[in-house]
């Protein structure tokens, strides 16, 4: 990151100067600068030679003219005087003539106009020299006049010739000389031109080459100070890196950073003498080995390996190796570059994740119901065992199809999935799903949508009950519960009849049975009072035992009948104080006993939930007992209490009287049973029986424990929750 | 005493010959036995009650002693006949009868009888009874119309 950003703080800061142009330029202004100047020098030497052979030339042709004149100077001064200096300096003049012409014949070849003008001029001079010549003979010779004559006129003709023809050369040659000063100067403006093109090219390439200078140097230096940094950034990311790395040279040595050390557990020491190879298991070695001969053989840049290292104390390490191959600028390896990471953990926890993946995927096939994960579209997205079984097609021709076509109503099915992403859920949604034999199974949806991590709803689990034996057995259930009803019906009617029938049986044992018993005893009576004195003793006792048993009947009879009104009876729950029905109950039935003396004692009972005027019966029946059977026990003991066990409240009533035999304990709540004879003790054998139907009809249970002689202990419970009355049971 | 012995009568419904025997047996004791008109179901009672001569019965009834046990038209049947009249609808009757059902109780009273008595099997009992209601009806109750 901070090599990056180093890099790019480089570049902004030294943009690359455009100079390629003026660079270019330059060059070039300075190639046609110099060529052109070479080509001008040359033109500007042959110009100027030019001028200098034109001003030599002029130069000859005015000392022809003076030469000439000279020689006929002094040619006039020897006529006039007949000096002979005059002769001598003549002749002087003549050589100088002679040479001079020379001279300028040889200037004069250069242009060839002029060449052909020298024979012109040669011969005009010569014609002049011979005028001269003539005269001077003539002189010599005294003949003064002739001799003027000839210098008078003909040499006058003769040099005015002469001088036509130098002028006309002269004139040329003047001509050639403006020609060539022009053309030179013109050469020389244009050699200014190109040699300050010239220098401005140069100037150019001057300047560029300094900006390139200047750009170059604060490149380097910029480069010098980025590789600087970036150095110490490798430095330290190679030291502090969490992840191990390793230089290996190519002779082997070693150069490892911390993590690397840390992980493995070797010293730089130990490692710098180790082979690479000893680090790894056999088993992963291979694929190092190939990484590494790939990498030798350039097939790869870099191999990625995940393998297995060794630590130092002989654990292994999951590790996710980066293996490089450094080359030098020729492309010769130099140095191997290993980075390691130690994904242990994570190898560790991935294979957690795989167990756990396991065990989800195993619950999910183990459960016999059909389980199908379903997309919002409606395909299937995956199933389990279950649901291959329910349809009987194969996992992967499930998976994609549409959900509803399983079902014998896939509209009822579109439905249920999309009341789950609208709900979010479905309960007991119904269906029948359609095996691919074309059987149906009834079948109970539970679904719920599910989301993905970021909470976004990612399809809907469905589970599917197989209710066809629910529904065989409710069916069945049905059709029992049709025909239970129809048998209750009827049992009921029958049990109705039953009991209406009973009912006018009661009724007649109530009213006509009792009838003729008041008669019996009514008309004994009479008999004893009407004819009372005509019987005897025995008459009138027998009378008696016929009055006796009416009335005894008539106690059956009562009772009987208040045993079977017992079922019928309803009962009213209400809170029930048991102290006070106990000791009311007591005291009521003591006063019917005057003669006697009855200790009667009550702990503290507990008060109950019941129904007070049939639990009332109970005391009165429990105690009327306890006082019956202690007739002969002076004092009666009667002990009364209660107390609390589990559920319910135990109430007992304790006695010092008769007792039973335990052996007909079974005989004491069936009406009419009774296990003392009418003479010991008198009763009817249905009080007990009673008493045992009362504290059924309040869930309770009541029994007796004696031992002949020994008292008696009844015992009942009542649960301590109130329960609702339980219906009465038919006699 | 002698004008009421004279002119008011107990109606006696009872189909049973023994009861009826030992209710004026009891009734006897009271002196009452004169006055006693025994009816053997409710058939009768009915003929005696809306018949003919119907209202020169009823002016003389001071008491009906019913049984609910009838032949013919049970005792409740005569007593809601006798409740549904005008002019039989203020009689004082006495349920007398061997049924302890609470169920006759109840409809018994529903009707509107004024009173209930249960016939014991003793006979002393019954005859104690028997005698004591007659005493109280005959005599010390009064009924509308009375004079005294």
């Amino acid at each position: 990151m901070d090599a990056i950003q180093a890099g790019k703080r480089a570049k902004t800061a030294l943009p690359t100067p455009r100079l390629t142009v003026p660079l270019l330029t330059a060059g070039f202004l300075v190639v046609i600068g110099v060529t052109a100047s070479w080509r001008q020098g040359d033109d500007a030497i042959r110009l100027a030679l030019a001028v200098a052979n034109n001003q030599a030339k002029l130069q000859a042709l005015s000392e022809i003219e003076r030469d000439v004149r000279e020689s006929e100077s002094n040619a006039r001064g020897y006529i006039i005087t007949g000096n002979q200096a005059f002769a001598d300096q003549q002749h002087q003049a003549n050589q100088e003539l002679q040479a001079t012409f020379k001279r300028a014949s040889q200037l004069l070849h250069d242009s060839p106009s002029q060449a052909a003008s020298i024979e012109t001029l040669n011969n005009a001079i010569s014609s002049k020299q011979a005028l001269i010549q003539s005269s001077i003979a003539l002189r010599k010779q005294g003949n003064i006049a002739a001799a003027k004559e000839i210098v008078n006129w003909p040499s006058i003709e003769a040099m005015r010739q002469l001088q036509t023809i130098l002028d006309h050369l002269q004139g040329q040659s003047n001509n050639q000389l403006e020609a060539n000063k022009r053309k030179l100067n013109q050469a020389s403006l244009w050699a200014r031109s190109l040699e300050f093109v010239t220098g401005a090219g140069l100037l150019g390439l001057l300047i560029s080459s300094g900006l390139m200078y200047q750009h170059q140097s604060k490149t380097i230096q910029a480069a010098t100070k980025l590789i600087g940094e970036s150095e110490s950034l490798f430095r330290s990311l190679f030291e502090q890196a969490a992840m191990g790395r390793a230089l290996r040279s190519m002779q082997g040595e070693c150069q490892a950073n911390q993590a690397y050390i840390s992980m493995l557990g070797y010293s730089q020491r130990e490692l710098t003498s180790m082979d690479a190879k000893a680090l790894i298991i056999p088993e992963d070695l291979d694929q190092w080995e190939c990484a590494k001969a790939d990498l030798l053989a350039k097939k790869l840049i870099a191999a990625r390996l995940s393998l297995r290292y060794k630590h130092k104390f002989g654990s292994h390490l999951w590790i996710e190796e980066s293996l490089q191959l450094l080359r030098n600028s020729d492309g010769e390896p130099i140095q191997w570059i290993s980075t390691i990471l130690d994904i242990s953990k994570q190898k560790r926890l991935e294979a957690e994740r795989r167990e756990l993946a396991l065990y989800t995927r195993s619950l999910i096939e183990a459960n016999p119901d059909t389980m199908i994960n379903i997309k919002q579209d409606g395909t299937i997205q995956d199933v389990n065992e279950a649901m291959v079984m329910a349809t009987g097609m194969e996992r992967k021709q499930l998976v994609g199809q549409d959900f509803s076509s399983y079902f014998s109503d896939p509209e009822k099915a579109r439905m249920g999935y999309q009341k789950v992403f609208a709900d979010g859920y479905v309960k007991d949604y119904g269906l029948q799903m359609r095996h691919r034999s074309g059987s149906l199974i009834d079948v109970l949806f539970n679904a719920r949508i599910f989301r993905n991590e970021t909470g976004v709803v990612a399809g809907i689990i469905a589970v599917a009950r197989d209710i066809s034996e629910r529904k065989r057995l409710e069916r069945e259930l049905n059709n029992l519960n049709e025909s239970l009803e129809k048998r209750v019906t009827e049992r009921t009617a029958e049990l109705k009849a039953a009991n209406e029938e009973l009912e006018a049986f009661s009724y007649s044992v109530s009213h006509d049975l009792r009838a003729p018993l008041r008669a019996v005893d009514g008309f004994s009576r009479k008999v004893m009072l009407a004819y009372g004195d005509k019987l005897d003793q025995e008459g009138l006792r027998l009378l008696g035992v016929v009055r006796q048993n009416a009335v005894r009947m008539g106690k059956l009879i009562d009772d009987l009948l208040a045993f079977s009104r017992l079922g019928r009876r309803e009962m009213h729950f209400v809170a029930v104080s048991m102290q006070d029905l106990a000791e009311s109950s007591a005291t009521e039935l003591i006063e019917l006993e005057p003669g006697r003396q009855i200790n009667f004692s009550c702990e503290a009972i507990a008060p109950c939930q019941g129904d007070p005027a049939m639990l009332k019966e109970v005391w009165m029946n429990l105690l009327s007992n306890a006082i019956k059977f202690t007739r002969h026990n002076n004092p009666a003991q009667i002990h009364v209490g209660s107390r609390i066990e589990g559920e319910s409240t135990i109430y007992w009533i304790q006695d010092n009287g008769a007792g039973f035999d335990m052996a007909y304990a079974d005989k004491l709540f069936g009406v009419f049973q009774r296990l003392h004879s009418q003479e010991e003790f008198e009763g009817s054998g249905v009080g007990l029986a009673l008493s045992q139907r009362i504290i059924h009809r309040h869930h309770g249970r009541i029994w007796g424990e004696s031992q002949i002689g020994q008292g008696a202990t009844f015992s009942f419970t009542l649960p301590l929750q109130r329960l609702s009355p339980s219906l009465g049971d038919h006699p | 005493m002698t004008a009421i012995a004279t002119e008011m009568q107990v109606l006696l419904i009872e189909d049973n010959p023994a009861d009826a025997e030992l209710t004026m047996d009891a009734l006897r004791e009271s002196h009452l036995e004169n006055r006693v008109l025994w009816l053997k179901d409710g058939a009768q009672a009915i003929d005696h009650l809306f018949g003919e001569e119907a209202a020169i019965h009823i002016q003389r009834i001071k008491l009906i002693l019913l049984d609910l046990q009838l032949p013919r038209v049970n005792g409740l049947e005569v007593l809601r006949r006798i409740r549904n009249e005008t002019q039989t609808r203020r009689l004082p009757v006495v349920i007398l009868t061997s049924s302890q059902e609470e169920s006759d109780v109840i409809r018994a009273y529903d009707l509107g009888t004024n009173s209930y008595l249960v016939k014991p099997v003793d006979y002393d009992s019954f005859i104690t009874i028997v005698k004591e209601l007659g005493l109280y009806w005959m005599l010390l109750n009064k009924s509308p119309g009375e004079s005294k």
